[in-house]
């Protein structure tokens, strides 16, 4: 009987090929568009969290209590060779960067700006985040003697520096003394960090602790974890190990980028909501008058001893089809879609400045996800189902004989 | 005849035409409303970063915006004080000198803009006076007092009546430091503001700056701001070729850019909206259409052209579409009009997304006649053009062929 109904729903939708048509390119555009869109959306918040994590926070950051309040040298952590013995022996942990940070005044012979003066370790922070990737210009370098330095690439627009020009920086060392250092510009970096962008410059670790007059300090420690799932384990180790210490995941540090992406995950589901809702209307249209004008054709059914289950079992099925059909060939151009935005990427440079202002990338990627199909399967599912509802309560109402007879329709 | 046929099958076709009407007008409705909001939100964030600090236009050396370094200030500012005087379209303006230098508190140090303002003049050209949260703003005949914001305030921890020591640059590149008491301190909302701004008597600063008659820019207000492009152009045209006169839309470009994609991609996303309703009218009017096949084809022999058969079946479509697009404008239109003057309030949004520019929980709509026409033409049109390839289809078939569709 299955096999029947199965045979008889395949053979009506092509009876009235352009009707179903229109339903199978409604569900196939809607579908296509909705999935690159989700992948776009999804993958521009992506971007921001995962150069958060590499350029700064890592998976969980160590700062000593109250500093990120007050951010001054007094509430630091001191005695780092404690700690990195304390993280060596945690197994999570994949790499770490200590960082000592302040901040002061940035001056060119022309012009000053506040800024933000960073000691890093180049290859900690290769290791890292890949910090060497995000160089536009110039070189991932200190020079010798570590006498030069890596600007974000808005400061340095600000300043209009370029390669080897010079930069003062002036600040308040770990006494109160106002001292400052100078130093020439080896590297340029665009990280997507508005943060380190339009305020940092990047010195030698060595060369900061001299001009602060600090030893064995540092004002974040950042860690990289092995497997994301381990995130909170660690984290609950490192308080246990670390009692004095602040020690926080990336979203709590950035919990704006979490709204975000809850946020932008409310939007898709409401989107899709909204969307097969009303496609649902679109494949109700098709349906209701597929069956009314069948009426007869299932009154003789019915007369002649064919189980109702049957009947609405080829109307489920027939439904069913233009939504499969439907699904396969919008997940199949929304596949396309979203493996042309992820590997070619949307180019938006002539928005740059734009973007830049919120840490958007200019050339934006999308994210491909096995769940955006499994999503929206479902929506095309209850939408099918939602549209025959009402014309299977019209059927089964009918009185097979009158209807026959012509009597009633 | 056409109508009384066109309106005769409107009611008859009770289905088909209140979706139609329910979808357009629902529509219609969602589109104005949703457009209202997009631009109330982002006329919100422009207003906010124009009003309160930077204005609604400037004047600067050529080179300032590419460069804004102590080699492309205004070096006769009387100049162009005068200039602007003699402007009748010019409601106030003023100068400023802006510079960069490093803020000392007892415990702490920040880099931080100092900014030279006649305060008398600010009142109607930026936010700065309104926005005191303690103490006072500043005066005219003051001298080393500082006016600071509220983020500033808290990372070089100084309340009223602290001293803060400065140390930057003179415009002779020599060492400019003085110490200042904090006077007032402010809160517009605008957090990275806020947190890296101090404004001091200008006539104070050039003597620490020696910047006397020297200014980074003027900022200033026209009577009529809706008309800014015309008046910026007229005033650039009466300033010597070494200066500009440039209006918000260039000043907060990024910004302007930023809203623009922003919209770009919300438009994006309700055209896939869009055109499922598209489809949606589609199907609807081409079931309805082919049921009445027999009938059309019934109309044809009778005489009637296919020409009339296409002016009959679009008068149908106007017919519903004018109304849900009237009714759904209606609607939407007030809506966007109580919500322009009761905004929306979110509760916390501002907090939320204070390092984004938002200073204010409340969003207003964006009312505006011009944008609720294109609007509702845009849902008129996607009606018209559903129906577009039903009728061409039921065009195609002969008298007879019509009349014997099953």
């Amino acid at each position: 009987m299955f096999n029947i109904s199965r045979h008889l729903a395949w053979l009506s939708i092509w009876r009235r090929k352009t009707r179903s048509l229109m339903v199978i390119t409604m569900i196939m555009l809607s579908l296509s568009g909705l999935l690159g869109l989700q992948g776009l959306y999804d993958g521009m918040i992506s971007h921001m969290i995962n150069t958060s994590i590499r350029s700064d926070a890592g998976e969980i950051s160590l700062y000593a209590k109250e500093y990120r309040l007050h951010k001054s040298l007094d509430q630091r952590i001191s005695t780092v060779s404690n700690f990195e013995k304390i993280l060596s022996e945690v197994e999570g942990i994949d790499a770490y960067a200590i960082r000592l940070e302040q901040e002061g005044l940035a001056a060119t012979a022309h012009k000053s700006l506040g800024a933000k003066l960073k000691g890093i370790s180049l290859k900690n922070e290769k290791e890292f985040g890949g910090l060497d990737t995000f160089i536009t210009q110039g070189e991932y370098s200190f020079g010798k003697d570590d006498k030069k330095a890596l600007i974000g690439s808005a400061l340095a627009k600000k300043f209009n520096l370029t390669i080897g020009n010079r930069l003062i920086f002036t600040a308040q060392d770990a006494s109160g003394e106002i001292n400052s250092i100078s130093f020439r510009i080896s590297g340029i970096l665009k990280t997507g960090n508005t943060s380190l962008d339009e305020h940092t410059v990047f010195i030698s670790m060595e060369k900061i602790v001299k001009f602060l007059d600090l030893q064995q300090s540092a004002t974040q420690i950042a860690l990289r974890v092995k497997e994301g799932e381990d995130i909170k384990q660690v984290q609950k180790e490192l308080k246990t190990m670390l009692p004095d210490t602040e020690v926080l995941r990336w979203d709590e540090l950035y919990p704006l980028l979490i709204q975000m992406q809850e946020l932008m995950n409310i939007f898709n589901l409401a989107s899709y909501a909204i969307v097969f809702i009303v496609a649902a209307l679109g494949i109700f249209g098709v349906m209701l008058v597929s069956v009314l004008e069948r009426m007869r054709e299932f009154s003789i059914m019915l007369a002649i001893g064919t189980p109702y289950k049957t009947v609405r079992n080829q109307i489920i099925m027939e439904a069913s089809f233009l939504g499969l059909i439907g699904y396969m060939a919008g997940a199949f151009l929304g596949w396309l879609l979203l493996l042309y935005m992820s590997t070619e990427g949307i180019d938006m440079r002539s928005f740059e400045a734009g973007l830049e202002l919120y840490g958007y990338s200019a050339v934006m990627y999308a994210n491909m996800h096995l769940y955006y199909f499994f999503q929206a399967f479902f929506a095309v599912f209850f939408a099918t189902l939602l549209s025959v509802v009402w014309p299977l309560l019209k059927l089964k109402k009918i009185k097979p004989i009158q209807v026959i007879q012509g009597k009633m329709l | 005849m056409l109508f009384s046929l066109a309106f005769r099958n409107i009611v008859k076709s009770k289905g088909r035409s209140i979706i139609t009407l329910l979808l357009s007008t629902f529509t219609t409705m969602f589109f104005i409303v949703y457009v209202a909001f997009l631009d109330g939100s982002h006329h919100q964030f422009i207003k906010s970063s124009v009003e309160i600090y930077t204005g609604y236009a400037h004047v600067n050396l050529k080179e300032y915006r590419d460069d804004s370094s102590y080699d492309n200030l205004i070096e006769d500012a009387n100049s162009i004080e005068q200039i602007l005087k003699n402007d009748t379209t010019i409601k106030e303006y003023s100068p400023r000198f802006e510079t960069y230098a490093l803020l000392s508190g007892d415990e702490k140090s920040v880099g931080s803009m100092i900014v030279g303002i006649i305060p008398s003049r600010e009142g109607s050209l930026s936010k700065l006076p309104s926005s005191l949260m303690k103490g006072e703003y500043l005066s005219d005949d003051d001298e080393n007092v500082i006016y600071i914001g509220s983020e500033l305030a808290k990372r070089l921890k100084v309340d009223i009546g602290s001293e803060i020591a400065m140390v930057g640059s003179s415009i002779d590149y020599s060492i400019a430091a003085d110490l200042f008491t904090v006077k007032g301190i402010f809160k517009t909302g605008l957090f990275e503001f806020d947190s890296q701004s101090a404004f001091v008597n200008k006539t104070y600063l050039d003597t620490v700056m020696l910047s006397e008659n020297i200014a980074s820019y003027f900022t200033l207000n026209f009577h009529d701001n809706d008309q800014i492009d015309k008046m910026t152009a007229n005033l650039d045209a009466s300033l010597t070729l070494e200066y500009e006169a440039v209006n918000w839309k260039t000043l907060l470009s990024a910004l302007v850019q930023a809203m623009l994609v922003d919209s770009i991609f919300n438009y994006i996303s309700i055209s896939i909206f869009f055109l499922v309703i598209f489809f949606v009218i589609m199907i609807f009017s081409y079931v309805n259409i082919y049921t009445r096949a027999r009938e059309i084809g019934l109309l044809r022999a009778l005489g009637l052209t296919s020409k009339d058969i296409f002016g009959m079946l679009l008068v149908e479509i106007l017919i519903l579409a004018t109304v849900s697009i009237v009714v759904g404008t209606i609607i939407g239109a007030s809506i966007a009009y109580y919500y322009e003057l009761n905004p929306i309030v979110i509760s916390g949004i501002a907090e939320t997304y204070k390092e984004y520019g938002v200073v204010s929980d409340e969003i207003p709509m964006n009312f505006n006649l011009f944008t609720i026409a294109w609007n509702a033409l845009t849902i008129f049109m996607l009606n018209l053009a559903a129906i577009v390839y039903p009728i061409t289809k039921i065009n195609k078939l002969t008298a007879m062929e019509a009349m014997r569709y099953v």
